[in-house]
């Protein structure tokens, strides 16, 4: 079994997120596992209890991608898209991203990397906000969205209450 | 938030404590800063939000991060950890002037990162407990959302592998 010890999640900007993650798999698998809907919609799905009824890729420059994640026991649903800037299989993607809720003004780009390292392969996933405007909005309305809660559970770990 | 001055003072050396106890999950090349402050299993009740465009609490995120970048800054953070430390004890190990110790403190505290006990003789800094969270919470959203996500492609990768397929077709572009 192989477990992956770099996850890493960095905030190395002002305008920056960054995830970085390697699998155990051939470059052009996991390329194909970022694309094709079918498969992508198996996997990007965030904590349990999320799917994904709609997965449209049109895996090309110019070209544009959509998707729905909607939470089965509440009927909640969430979309997201945008369009393809760049794409170079199987090493890299440069796409805008947009949520439905649009609370931010602006897209931000997506830039995922594909390194191939012997069996390995790396992908970095490289978040740019357009703007620190769009960041800032994006993060204060994100506590409006429904963080508050997590954060009373938070300061209540960190305060030693129960 | 009980880690506040003015507000109860006990409480804030409780959650620098706890603060301390919670971290330690990444590896050596994980952002050093988070290293200081991520909580472990600590379960958030929050609106899922893919990709991740949830976030910050605050606009003050800039400066938290911006503070948490400096190696000297990270280390006083690590050390204030462990309870409220004057000017000249936080000097001492660093083996850094007063002055110059005095200046990050200044930096840290404008991100309000950290406070100053201006009733306390020796003038000792502690640690704001809420800031540190709140980029910590940013942050570990898009770990919990990326971490689910990735552990289920580890599945499917191995699937995919094991159906030892001929090489998938080639996209078109």
């Amino acid at each position: 079994m192989f477990y992956p010890e770099n996850f890493h999640v960095t905030a190395p900007g002002d305008l920056e997120i960054v995830i970085s993650r390697d699998f155990d798999a051939p470059r052009q698998l996991v390329f194909d596992a970022f694309t094709k809907p079918e498969l992508v919609r198996r996997w990007l799905l965030g904590p349990d209890g999320w799917t994904m009824p709609v997965c449209e890729i049109d895996l090309k420059t110019g070209g544009a991608y959509r998707y729905v994640w909607r939470r089965e026991a509440t009927g909640e649903q969430m979309g997201m898209g945008g369009v393809f800037r760049e794409v170079a299989a199987p090493e890299r993607l440069i796409a805008t991203e947009k949520f439905d809720q649009s609370w931010y003004p602006g897209e931000a780009v997506n830039t995922t990397g594909f390194a191939e390292r012997g069996s390995i392969t790396g992908v970095t996933i490289a978040v740019l906000y357009e703007s620190k405007e769009a960041r800032d909005t994006a993060r204060r309305s994100g506590m409006e969205h429904g963080m508050a809660a997590g954060f009373d559970r938070l300061e209540a770990l960190l305060a030693g209450r129960p | 938030m009980a880690a506040e001055p003015g507000e109860a003072r006990a409480p804030a050396a409780t959650a620098a404590r706890n603060l301390r106890l919670q971290t330690g999950f990444m590896s050596e090349s994980y952002h050093a800063a988070v290293d200081v402050y991520a909580p472990r299993g600590v379960k958030y009740q929050m609106v899922m939000q893919p990709i991740g465009y949830t976030s910050p609490a605050t606009a003050t995120l800039d400066a938290i991060f911006a503070a948490l970048a400096d190696p000297t800054r990270r280390a006083i953070i690590a050390r204030l950890a462990r309870g409220g430390a004057s000017v000249g004890e936080l000097a001492a190990p660093f083996s850094m002037s007063q002055p110059a110790i005095s200046k990050h403190l200044k930096v840290l505290e404008r991100a309000g990162l950290i406070w100053r006990d201006r009733d306390a003789q020796r003038r000792p800094s502690r640690l704001r407990a809420k800031p540190l969270a709140e980029a910590s919470a940013w942050l570990e959203e898009y770990r919990r959302f990326w971490e689910a996500s990735f552990h289920r492609l580890d599945g499917l990768l191995e699937e995919l592998k094991t159906e030892e397929k001929p090489r998938p077709s080639r996209r078109k572009q």
